[in-house]
């Protein structure tokens, strides 16, 4: 901060002064009771006392009057501020802070309480807002108000103080920041840039990451993000190879299942056929066996019959001989009885007279037809069963030729398909090619198109190279740069400030004898005039008179030091400004800065040709580039035409439309119709494979049963062959299956209708026999019975005689009858039909029971089994027609690499933000550590302190000890530490000066000094002038003195009696000639 | 010699290292290309007959054109150079990375086929045969998708017929059944060779050199990929040299060649020691993945650093290791004497190490940020001083 200036009205014994400041040391003299201190205080009231508050009251003038008024204008950082304050009660008080950027034209910026507010922020001294409760009542102060302006009587207060004091942190954190960089460690202070600057690379300011293209996370998380988007997609691909393989695992154990499956039923199918075919052979076979058995058994019974009968006879004939012997003995004494023996011997008789036997004889040739009948039926039974074998094996041999031509239609109709399929596949290739060929002759057209538009590409960048080369017209030199021109237009905006502040009027009156001519220069503006009588020229800053005999008069306005520096302006012009524009041949500086701007707009334009020469030539060369592919597109096309032409001749129009129809997304139209038609095909091809496998199997099982039903049919011709021999060889010739088993059951049925018959007829005719045999024995045992009474043993002997004869009779005729039968029978054929039955049995062995339900049932699961075995064969080749398009082992290593990279990309981010995050807690530490060792401030202080101190008192005083809060704790003396009360009056001021010196020189602060140095000894002020005079180089230093032989060189002091600005830049200022008092 | 054959596939022209840093990927995805030349020109050296490349010689089956105009280039360049090409066809097979499709690289109307000198033979067809020198056929059958549970050598390549004499090659790509996961990889029959009555099959996939079938008359080779695709696989870098005795009952003699520009190794280092000697060897052409296992103190910590960055190089110059990928998980930093590297620094600065110190101890994400914060003040003292 620095003052500019200051205005004093009815301040205490002021009445009116205007002080202006220089911007380093300022040395304000005058006598005691002048007011120096007055304008000290009056600096400290504008800039901390608010204007409404009581503590004004001292400063009212001693005229009374008008309030005490006091005007400051200074520079801060920030910018340049006027404050004025009017100090009166709340209703007259009035404080206004105006702000100026070119510290000419000021705006306001605030008011009343406001403008303290405003203040406060500004100076950064550590004064609390005003208001409030608890506020400081009178003229707030604070360690830095007190340090950089405080009173004459205060100066070794100072040294009391620290900033503990201090109601507001802000003069802490401003000496914190001001002493930061000196209490820095430089290493200290690179490591904590290097980690700094790594920070700001990764986090904002509010420690957020920062997520920008610039963040050193930016790159890594875009590559995360890219590539868990490629482990997404490649995931979701390889499960669709899994899926796919699982199905094609399923469906292959399950179609291998199912094969097994079939395998097995149909071993079993087959088992059972031939099983049944067994049994069925095995049965007809028994049932032979049985009636050749039955027919030798009753063979075997007809012989015994014969045999009993013949004993039976033979005793039969022996009894009747004995009875004959009997009889004839008796006969004597039966005489007596033949006459009643008469009457029922003619009974007997009229018996014996109708046909004795005739029943017996009636039956025999029924007996002999039935034996044949029986012969003949089982016979024909055999055929028939055989019959019914063979007609069933036909009839599954015709099921089987029907499956086959099925089949074979089904093969036909797979075959169709896939050869619909292959032409499918064809078109569309067909089509692509087509496809390709438009897009080829499109790209040609292109390229063609983009020859052109390269060529005149090439002629617009020859146009802009043209324009690129053509030579500047303005041509200013190059050392007249846009910087330079800068600086004059400042420099010349600070001669206009000069010379404005040198506008405060001058008059200048004239008298010499009349008609002198008088050359005159006012304000620059040159003219003449001839006297006439005393006269008057007035000008705003400057009168230049040119008198008859080299008299010449010049009359300057304004302070010494402000025409100084406008003369040092003004040389900086000639020598800076005037030579650039002689070079340019310009006579002003914005004739130069319109030059510049059109020689830099000319160059712009020349960059602009030239950029836009090179961008042409490269489009041109790009589009030429893209206009050497027309060959090879020409080529391609005439290729694909041919190509075309050989596939089957032009475009057709319904190929034309299609396409169109098509439209841009043919590529993928027509991939997908060909991966349609590829899989149609496949699955075609697949279906057509297992129907031709269907089909073959199929013709096996056809032959296979062809063989069993010419088996059979030859079974069945044997045996017709030799019924035919044995029965009735006429009867069937060649006959046909159907009607063989019609005869063959027309015949069973006849035959075992004609044995019911016989046998019947059998029945009755012995029925009728015995009840005639039992009725002629009745009327015997009745006559015999009625000669019982006669001769009872005549006719019991007749009675045996008879019943004798009678069974021997019978015993004859029975005889005969089983003889006739027994040469009926052909024994021989039928021990020989027993053995072939027997052999054929053995032949055939074991044949469980099969019956045809159960064949059915066979059959119908064989069928569901195929059909399952279709289902599954149909999944199997869906399921290898996806297999081609997943990814399989592809989309399996592509995602472990992309799994790979992501894993390394997420540890390489880890390692970034671990990284930077320890920069960001190595900065934070860094800055912990160091506030807590670095608010001591005192140890920033204590060199540059100490060292002054040191120098001042020759090593008497090595060092100074101040404690945290700028506490002076004390000096070394003599090896010891001291209490700054041991030192005197003079050192401790001498100290304070030292301090509030390094103070203001490390806060950038001005420095006013108000006698501070009362009881210092001259040489040690001859040290001190010289270290402010130093320190005036960098900081404002403003001292009020009533001895200025002390900082000034004596001639200096004689001389400012106005104000004046030394060689060394010291600006005097005598204040008796700027104080008015009241 | 009745035939000489030189045999190689996976290529993998065009594949990105995703693991990498782009300088690296670009030196490795450029390797895969150069690579060929030493292939072709082993060709030469070699007077093979015909080179065999059996699949996946793109990574993708539509390549950016930098990879196949590469290829095509390098093939155009050896026909002017070297005439006898002309008589030394090559084939190219279409693998399951890079399928024969209707749209791409190895389609009929793909510019790369027109940019092929005649002699390079593309595997276009199920049924594909070429004669070869002294009446040999080579049968070949390409990948027509990215999987399939088909063995295209068992179902495509045609059987020996009665009375055929001649050598029969054969050449697929897929995965051996010995492999697991070939079932949708185009799997190949261990005994497909014999059952097709071939005298060598020439196959593609894997990237490791194997002879599948020792015992077996005819082999069935991997000859691996020329150049690694990443660590841990098993002899990489080879192509297979295929020697065919006039007599046919004798087994074809297999050569293998280097022909790798990079060698891909995991090193794993417990100690400086160890480190430094690193440095020492010649690993120009190693891609090395370095797994730094060892605890140590700030100091060495630093030097590690410092040695790292000597291993992968500056702008300003060349690494000692080719590529370098530096695992740092189990690198752990000993924070117990940290003190001892800062006794010459100012207060401030060994305050700031001590609370860092505390804070470093455990094993937290916290400790583990305390720890780095901790080098780096090591490291930027040391560099400001």
């Amino acid at each position: 901060m620095r003052f500019r200036r200051l205005e004093v009205r009815a301040y205490r014994a002021i009445q009116h002064a205007v002080v202006e400041f220089g911007p380093g040391l300022n040395v304000l003299h005058g006598p005691n009771d002048l007011g120096k201190s007055t304008l000290a205080s009056a600096l400290r009231a504008v800039l901390l006392l608010p204007a409404d508050s009581t503590a004004h009251q001292p400063f009212v003038s001693w005229d009374g009057g008008e309030p005490p008024r006091v005007s400051l204008t200074f520079e801060s950082p920030d910018g340049v501020f006027r404050v004025s304050k009017t100090f009166g009660s709340s209703s007259s008080a009035l404080a206004v802070l105006e702000s100026s950027r070119d510290g000419v034209t000021f705006r306001e910026e605030a008011r009343f309480r406001a403008v303290d507010r405003r203040l406060r922020e500004l100076l950064g001294w550590g004064i609390e807002a005003p208001g409030g409760k608890g506020g400081t009542r009178g003229l707030p102060e604070s360690f830095l108000s007190q340090v950089l302006m405080g009173a004459q009587d205060g100066v070794t207060e100072l040294l009391e103080r620290s900033l503990s004091g201090d109601r507001d942190a802000s003069g802490r954190e401003r000496l914190h920041d001001a002493l930061q960089a000196l209490a820095q460690d430089p290493l200290f202070k690179q490591v904590l840039e290097a980690a700094q600057a790594k920070v700001e690379i990764a986090y904002t300011p509010t420690g957020r990451k920062r997520t920008g293209q610039q963040s050193p996370f930016f790159a890594v998380c875009e590559r995360i993000n890219g590539l868990s988007l490629d482990v997404e997609r490649f995931e979701k691909q390889r499960r669709e190879s899994e899926e796919v393989l699982l199905r094609i695992r399923t469906s292959t154990a399950l179609g291998s299942e199912a094969r097994a499956e079939r395998e097995q039923i149909e071993r079993r199918l087959l088992a059972e056929r031939a099983a049944r075919a067994r049994y069925e052979l095995r049965a007809a076979a028994e049932q032979r066996l049985e009636r050749a058995s039955r027919s030798v058994a009753e063979l075997q019974a007809a012989a015994s019959d014969l045999r009993g009968l013949e004993q039976a006879l033979s005793s039969a004939g022996e009894r009747e001989r004995k009875r004959s012997e009997s009889l004839q003995a008796a006969d004597a004494a039966l005489a007596k009885a033949e006459a009643e023996l008469a009457a029922a011997e003619s009974a007997l008789s009229a018996r014996s007279r109708e046909p004795l036997g005739s029943g017996a004889a009636a039956r025999a040739p029924l007996s002999a037809e039935l034996s044949a009948l029986q012969a003949r039926l089982a016979s024909d039974r055999a055929l028939l069963e055989l019959e019914q074998v063979v007609q069933a094996r036909q009839a599954s041999w015709a099921i089987e030729q029907q499956a086959v031509a099925a089949a074979s239609v089904a093969e036909r109709r797979l075959s169709e398909r896939v050869s619909v399929a292959q032409r499918a596949l064809e078109a569309i290739r067909r089509l692509e090619h087509m496809a390709h060929l438009r897009e080829a002759e499109a790209a040609a057209a292109r390229a063609d198109q983009t020859r052109r538009e390269g060529a005149e590409l090439e002629r617009r960048a020859e146009i802009a190279r043209q324009k690129a080369a053509e030579p500047a017209e303005l041509g200013l030199p190059s050392q007249i740069t846009a910087e330079g021109v800068e600086a004059l237009r400042r420099l010349e905006a600070e001669m206009r400030l000069a010379e404005a502040r040198l506008e405060v009027g001058l008059s200048v009156t004239l008298s010499a004898p009349k008609g002198t001519h008088v050359a005159l220069s006012i304000d620059g503006a040159e003219s003449a005039a001839r006297l006439a009588e005393p006269r008057q020229f007035v000008a705003k800053s400057r009168i230049d008179l040119e008198l008859p005999g080299n008299i010449t008069i010049g009359a300057r306005a304004g302070d010494a030091s402000l025409r100084e520096g406008l003369a040092l302006l003004e040389r900086r012009w000639e020598t800076e400004a005037k030579p650039w524009l002689a070079l340019a041949g310009v006579a002003s500086l914005s004739a130069l800065s319109e030059r510049l701007e059109r020689e830099r707009a000319e160059r712009r334009e020349r960059e602009v040709a030239a950029r836009e020469a090179a961008a042409l030539t490269t489009s041109a060369a790009e589009k030429s580039a893209l206009g050497a592919e027309l060959s090879l597109w020409q080529g391609r096309v005439e290729e694909r035409r041919r190509a075309l032409c050989a596939e089957g001749g032009a475009i057709t129009g319904a190929e034309a439309a299609e396409l169109a129809a098509l439209g841009a997304g043919w590529e993928s139209a027509l991939r997908t119709r060909s991966v349609t038609a590829e899989g149609e095909l496949a699955t075609a091809r697949q279906a057509l494979d297992a129907q031709v496998a269907v089909e073959l199997r199929l013709a096996a099982r056809s032959a296979s049963l062809g063989e069993s039903l010419l088996e059979a049919e030859g079974a069945r011709d044997r045996l017709l062959g030799q019924t035919r021999a044995a029965l009735d060889p006429g009867a069937i010739a060649a006959p046909k299956s159907e009607e063989l088993l019609a005869e063959f059951g027309r015949r069973v049925t006849d035959g075992e209708a004609r044995i019911e018959r016989i046998t019947q007829q059998i029945a009755a005719l012995e029925l009728k026999e015995k009840q005639e045999a039992e009725a002629v024995a009745e009327r015997q045992r009745r006559a015999l019975s009625t000669r019982e009474a006669a001769r009872s043993a005549q006719l019991a002997a007749r009675a045996d005689q008879d019943g004798a004869r009678e069974s021997r009779l019978s015993l004859e005729v029975q005889l005969a009858e089983r003889r006739r039968q027994l040469q009926s029978l052909d024994v021989r054929a039928a021990e020989e039909e027993l053995s072939s039955a027997r052999a054929e049995i053995e032949r055939i062995g074991e044949a469980p029971e099969m019956t045809a339900e159960g064949l059915r049932k066979s059959e119908a699961e064989l069928g569901l089994v195929e059909a399952r075995i279709a289902q599954i064969s149909a999944e199997l080749s869906r399921a290898e027609g996806a297999l081609g398009q997943v990814g399989g082992d592809v989309v399996v290593e592509r995602e472990r690499q992309a799994r790979e990279a992501l894993e390394r990309a997420r540890e390489l981010e880890l390692e970034l933000e671990q990284d930077y995050a320890a920069y960001q807690l190595l900065t934070q530490t860094l800055r912990a550590v160091e506030n807590e060792q670095g608010v001591h401030l005192g140890r920033a202080l204590e060199g540059p302190v100490s060292e002054r101190f040191e120098r001042l008192t020759a090593g008497r005083y090595p060092s100074v000890g101040l404690d945290r809060e700028l506490g002076l704790t004390g000096v070394m003396a003599a090896g010891q530490p001291r209490g700054f009360k041991d030192l005197s009056m003079g050192t401790r001021e001498q100290l304070a000066t030292i301090l509030r010196l390094c103070v203001a020189e490390q806060t950038g602060s001005a420095l006013v000094l108000d006698d501070h140095l009362a009881q210092t000894h001259r040489q040690r002020i001859v040290w001190f002038r010289r270290t402010l005079e130093q320190a005036a180089d960098r900081i404002q230093v403003i001292v009020l003195t009533a001895r200025p032989e002390d900082y000034l060189d004596p001639e200096l002091v004689a001389a400012s009696r106005d104000t004046v600005v030394a060689a060394s830049g010291t600006r005097v200022v005598d204040l008796e000639q700027v104080i008015r008092r009241s | 010699m009745a035939l000489k054959l030189v045999h190689t596939a996976d290529w993998h022209l065009g594949m990105t290292f995703p693991s990498f840093e782009p300088e690296a990927r670009l030196k490795l995805s450029r390797a895969r290309l150069e690579v060929i030349d030493r292939i072709l020109g082993l060709a030469e050296r070699h007077r093979a007959h015909a080179v065999l490349c059996a699949g996946d010689l793109f990574d993708d089956p539509d390549p950016a054109p930098e990879w196949w105009e590469g290829l095509a280039k390098k093939f155009q360049a050896r026909e002017q150079g070297a005439p006898e090409w002309q008589t030394r066809p090559v084939f190219l097979l279409p693998g399951n990375h890079d399928p024969l499709t209707s749209n791409g690289v190895y389609s009929k109307t793909h510019p790369f086929r027109s940019a092929l000198p005649g002699w390079v033979h593309v595997v276009d067809r199920d049924d594909f045969s070429h004669e070869l020198e002294g009446g040999a056929m080579l049968y070949a059958a390409p990948c027509r998708s990215r999987s399939e549970s088909r063995d295209l050598a068992r179902a495509l390549l045609p059987a020996r017929s009665a009375g055929d004499d001649r050598l029969r090659i054969g050449m697929v790509h897929g995965q051996t059944f010995d492999l697991a996961g070939c079932q949708l990889n185009f799997p190949i029959a261990l005994d497909a060779a014999e059952n097709r009555g071939l005298d060598y099959l020439a196959i593609g996939d894997t990237h490791s050199l194997r002879d599948v079938t020792p015992n077996a008359h005819a082999p069935t080779m991997y000859p691996g990929a020329p150049e690694p695709t990443h660590f841990g696989e098993q002899r990489p870098g080879h192509v297979v040299v295929a020697y065919f005795p006039r007599d046919r009952r004798r087994r074809a003699l297999i050569h293998d060649e280097p022909v790798a520009q990079w060698t891909w190794q995991e090193l794993c280092c417990t100690s400086l020691e160890q480190l430094r000697e690193l440095g020492a060897r010649d690993l120009t052409h190693h891609v090395v993945r370095l797994i730094l296992d060892l605890r140590a103190s700030v100091a060495v910590f630093a030097e590690i650093e410092r040695l790292l960055v000597e291993f992968e190089g500056t702008s300003a110059a060349h690494g000692k290791i080719g590529v370098l990928q530096v695992d740092r998980t189990r690198l752990r930093l000993a924070t117990e004497n940290s003190a001892d590297g800062f006794a010459d620094a100012p207060e401030v600065l060994r305050e700031t190490a001590a609370r860092l110190g505390a804070l470093a101890e455990g094993e937290s994400a916290e400790a583990e940020v305390a720890k780095r914060a901790l080098y780096q003040l090591y490291r930027l003292t040391r560099e400001a001083s």
